[in-house]
Formats: C-alpha cells, structure tokens, sequence
C-alpha cells in the first residue's frame, strides 16, 4: 500500500481503525526516502532506528487519533535532544542539543514520531536553501528548480510524499514561500502563538515556528498540537488555543477580502496574477467579495526587514564564539584570534553578510538612521494591517511574485534573492498570521495564495483556506517523480 | 552614502568576523547595493511615529507578559552541556590565553 502518499488526517484515520500498523506506516516512509531523496536532499539526517522503535511501542498501546502515531520532519533549526542540529551550517556541524525544543516535547507528547531532520538555507538565511553548507535541495515538481526556503527541505520532504507533514520555521516567508514553490500548505502563525523556545534564533521578533502539509486539515490538527503558552518562551502568549478542527467548514458567505496593490502589481509575473485574480473569482462564487485597496506603507516593507532581521541576527549570532559548542578554529593564538578565524571558518557568505550588514546598522551612528528609522516605519505596516481589518475580514495577494526559479539562477545577486520575499515579509513586520495554500501552476509549477489575518485568528485563516481547497482540489495534483 | 572595504573591515572586527581581503571587496560592494536599497525608508514620514520593538503586546489578545515564579529549576545533564564544547576540563569551557603577546 502507498500510504506515503495520503495526508496525515487519512493515516490518523487508518491507524485508529488497525487497518495499518503503524510499523507499517513508518516503513513505508523511509522506503519512500530511500527511493527519491538521492533526486531530492531534503533530509540533513534520519532518525530511523528511534522512530521504528516508536512506532513498535505506540502499536501496542493503540491510536485515539488526533495525530498519534504520524510521522514528522523537521526543519534543523529545532533542538532535538541528542539528535544533531545543524541549521546547515558548518559552525554547528555536530552540535547535539541537550534539550527539546517545547514544539518537539508537544509532538512527542501527542505521539508523534519525528523521522529526521530537513535541510535549509544556513541559519534560516535565505530562499533557496542554496545557502546549506551541505546540499541544496531540488524542487519536486522539477528538479533543476529550488523549492524554496528558508524551510525548503521540509517543503520538498512534503511535497515528495517523504514525510506526511513537517515543522518549520518563518522569519521573513521560510514556510510560506517554500510551500508556494513545491505546491504544498504553509502556515506562519501570529507572533506568540507557538512557543520559540528550541528554536535557533534568527531574528527574536519576527521568528515562528509552523507546519508544512498537504492540506489545511492537517495544518489545522498540527497547530491543535504545537500552539500552547510556554512559560519559558517570555514572547508565547498565555491565551486559549481554540480546537482548530473546527474552524475547517466550507463557508465564505459574506466574506470580505482585501487585495493590495502593492502586491499585485509591478514585480508580480503575470500568469502569477492571473492565478490569484481566478482564485478571488472562485472565492466571489462562493459568495465572498473582495475589492482592490492600497497599503502605502508596503512598498518600505522589504527595506525595513533587511535592517531589522540583520540587526537583531548580528546580534542572536554572537553566540557562536568557539567556546560552549559548535565549531572552533586551529588557528587560535590568542581568544581574539580564535573567534575571528572560528567566525570565519563556520559562517558561509549570505550569513556573514547579514552579520555585517546588522553590525552596521546597530553601530554608533548608524543606529538611528538605520534601526530605530526601521522600527519606526515597522509600526506604520502594522497600522496599515490594523485599519484594513476594521473593514475586512481578510487580505489576499500571491505569496511570491513568480514559480519556484532555478538552482544558480539568483545566487550571485542577494538583492534578487530578497525580492522573493517582498509579499510574506510585510506579515512578520506586522506580526499576524497567514497562510499559503497552492492555488494553480504557471508551466506545471504550483503557484501559491497568500491569505493575511488578524492576529490570533487563525480560524478564519482556516475556515478561508478550507472552503478554496474544498472547492478547487489542487492538492491532489502531485509532482511525477 | 558609500562603504568602503575599510569600514567593511572595521564592522566586521566589532562582529569578531574574519574575513578574506577577496571577501572585504566583494562585500563592500554588495553592501552598497543593499544599503542602496534600504536608503528608501529615509523618504517615509515618521514624525510622531513610536517604533515597534516587537508586536507580540501591541498584536495580541494578551497585552502584558506572562509573569511566573522566579524559582530555580535543576537540570541534570551537564555532561551534555559540557559535552558539545570544544574544549573542556573539569566540567568547565577551556579557552585559549585571553592577552595577545603584544597586550601583556
């Protein structure tokens, strides 16, 4: 049976059910890896021996649903207990976490059973996962492509059946991008919701941890498990989770969605915008209207992350000295000497760029210009979002300007690479959730909608998402591999 | 405004970053471009304006932060701590002599 190919709701079902083990369910992932990770590389390790022993003691206890027994993949920013967390970079090469990340003991709370550890741009910088310090992974739907990133690697894993869903991480459009790019669901909660603790930092005030998966079900039963206030997450909000299950109903009846023009206009490819002006057609069948309006402040929104994110990255990063883990340099003649060259030797170039680009702009003189300017135009996007939700319900745009672009092709050129970007940035900046879910393909490639919402509701997001998969099933195409 | 490989070198020392004389150039460059780039945020007005630091009490439901007790917790695995360390001896972090010759 190829179980590797239906969600996780499906396999929660059969596993209640006995119609399969759940031995049987882990051996047919890792058969699944080993017949396409040689094409992909998504997977920086597995950690199959531990899952199959899992696996053999949840069969004897029996499943109550929810997700016991469904395997996960994770993104390599996530502390796993005595299992390596790298964040594909060499600094961090053979760094074995001596905790679990909250998200990690909720999924193992649940029954859940991590299966190993996906690849990403170094550090979560990047949208390619080209900046890895070990591989790049290729993207499902054409291998000469990128699936996205930062959490590429979990993206791909979900889009190549290698995993039924997995955990990622958004700073700047790391889930949301890469699910755009391989066709799958990708969920940035709002800031506060789901505990960071565990989670190697990137930038403290824009960082969340969501799921990759095939549909907005699972995405839905994910969140039901890893949304819960940590008390040793002092940014994790102390508010109730609602049963996310609930909000999946098929209904937009009087809905009112906002379209930004800034992100449907100059930059957007037009088979892009054409994807999104069908799918607001399908949502006004359904008996949701949506109307074109204007954010001002978006057009800075890029600008604002790329002395935000670096500034508060230079400074999570210092960290990474040579003295309590990870990397040290043989060229050590005294503690200075041993941090430059420890630095120089671990970090790759789209890291060590931000470290400066940060340092610069948090250095005497350049800080008011810089930082607190950026903190000061982050309030005028968050205004932005506030007003149009006293008159929305939600804001929709594509998730990224274009299809998933090829391996090499925006390498050299980091301002292009940013620009990939520039319609999930905003959201981070604002600190509200969104989703992306596939919504067509330009070429044979997915093309992703973007859905925005208030901070905390989720379940519209949800409810929003349900109805247009409902409706149109792209998620039953599935990449030839 | 124009960064020269000088001020490349001198950021990167506060970040304690080596860097190649290959990588000083080419980041003078590209950081330029980037600062170019950002320059924009310098033509919006934001007079009045407060910044935001984080919008994790101004977004949400919860306006304060959670406040717990402030009791110590023991945490058994030191020799996991100590164990990712590069260098150690007597469970404690070894690190290279900290006065350069020349500063003695």
């Amino acid at each position: 049976m190829s179980l590797h190919k239906l969600t996780a709701h499906e396999l929660s079902d059969k596993l209640k059910s006995k119609d399969i083990s759940c031995v049987e369910l882990i051996n047919d992932v890792y058969n699944r890896i080993d017949s396409v990770e040689s094409k992909i590389d998504a997977f920086n390790c597995l950690t199959k021996e531990a899952a199959i022993k899992k696996a053999k003691e949840l069969d004897n206890k029996g499943f109550s649903g929810g997700l016991s027994g469904i395997p996960i993949a994770i993104k390599d920013n996530i502390c796993t207990e005595g299992t390596k967390t790298t964040c594909s970079s060499k600094i961090l090469e053979n760094f074995v976490p001596p905790y679990n990340a909250t998200v990690v003991e909720l999924l193992q709370s649940e029954g859940m059973i991590p299966i190993g550890k996906t690849n990403l741009d170094e550090f979560a910088m990047g949208s390619s996962t080209e900046n890895s310090a070990f591989k790049t992974t290729k993207n499902p739907w054409d291998i000469q492509r990128v699936p996205g990133g930062s959490s590429g690697g979990s993206a791909a894993a979900v889009a190549a059946d290698e995993a039924p869903l997995a955990l990622g991480s958004d700073t700047g459009g790391s889930i949301r991008q890469p699910a755009s790019f391989c066709g799958v669901v990708g969920l940035k909660p709002t800031y506060g919701r789901v505990s960071r603790y565990g989670l190697v930092a990137f930038a403290s005030s824009l960082d969340q941890i969501g799921p990759l998966t095939k549909d907005v079900t699972d995405a839905a039963l994910l969140m039901n498990v890893i949304a819960k206030y940590d008390r040793r997450d002092s940014t994790s909000a102390d508010v109730a989770t609602p049963d996310y299950r609930k909000a999946l109903i098929k209904d937009v009846k009087g809905l009112k969605i906002a379209v930004p023009k800034e992100l449907m206009g100059e930059g957007i490819e037009e088979n892009t915008k054409k994807a999104i002006l069908e799918a607001l057609k399908i949502y006004e069948k359904m008996g949701a209207t949506f109307k074109e309006i204007s954010l001002p402040s978006l057009k800075f929104a890029l600008a604002t992350y790329y002395i935000i994110a670096p500034a508060e990255a230079s400074s999570n990063l210092s960290r990474y000295d040579g003295v309590h883990y990870g990397h040290r340099s043989d060229k050590q003649n005294d503690l200075m000497d041993m941090y430059l060259n420890t630095r120089k030797e671990g970090f790759g170039p789209e890291v060590k760029r931000r470290i400066i680009i940060g340092t610069y702009a948090l250095s005497s003189g350049y800080y008011d210009a810089y930082y607190l300017k950026a903190q000061k135009v982050r309030t005028l996007i968050k205004q932005d979002f506030d007003n149009t939700f006293k008159d929305f319900d939600v804001v929709m745009s594509p998730t990224c300007p274009s299809p998933a672009f090829k391996v090499g092709e925006k390498v050299s050129d980091p301002l292009s690479m940013y620009l990939s970007d520039i319609a999930t940035i905003p959201i981070n900046l604002a600190g509200i959730p969104a989703i992306s879910i596939p919504c067509g393909f330009d070429n044979d490639l997915p093309v992703g909608l973007q859905i925005m919402g208030k901070a905390f509701d989720e379940e519209t997001l949800f409810r929003v998402a349900f109805s247009y998969e409902q409706e149109t099933r792209w998620d039953k195409r599935k990449p030839a591999l | 405004m124009s960064i020269s490989k000088e001020t490349v070198e001198y950021t990167a020392k506060l970040a304690r970053l080596g860097l190649s004389e290959e990588e000083k150039g080419l980041y003078a460059k590209q950081l330029n471009d980037i600062l170019g780039y950002v320059d924009v945020i310098n033509s919006v007005d934001t007079k009045n304006i407060s910044p935001t630091a984080s919008t994790r009490l101004s977004a949400g439901k919860q306006k304060t932060t959670p406040m717990r007790q402030d009791k110590t917790v023991k945490f058994d695995g030191i020799e996991k701590i100590i164990g990712n360390a590069p260098a150690q001896e007597d469970n404690m972090f070894k690190v290279p002599k900290i006065m350069g010759d020349d500063e003695q």
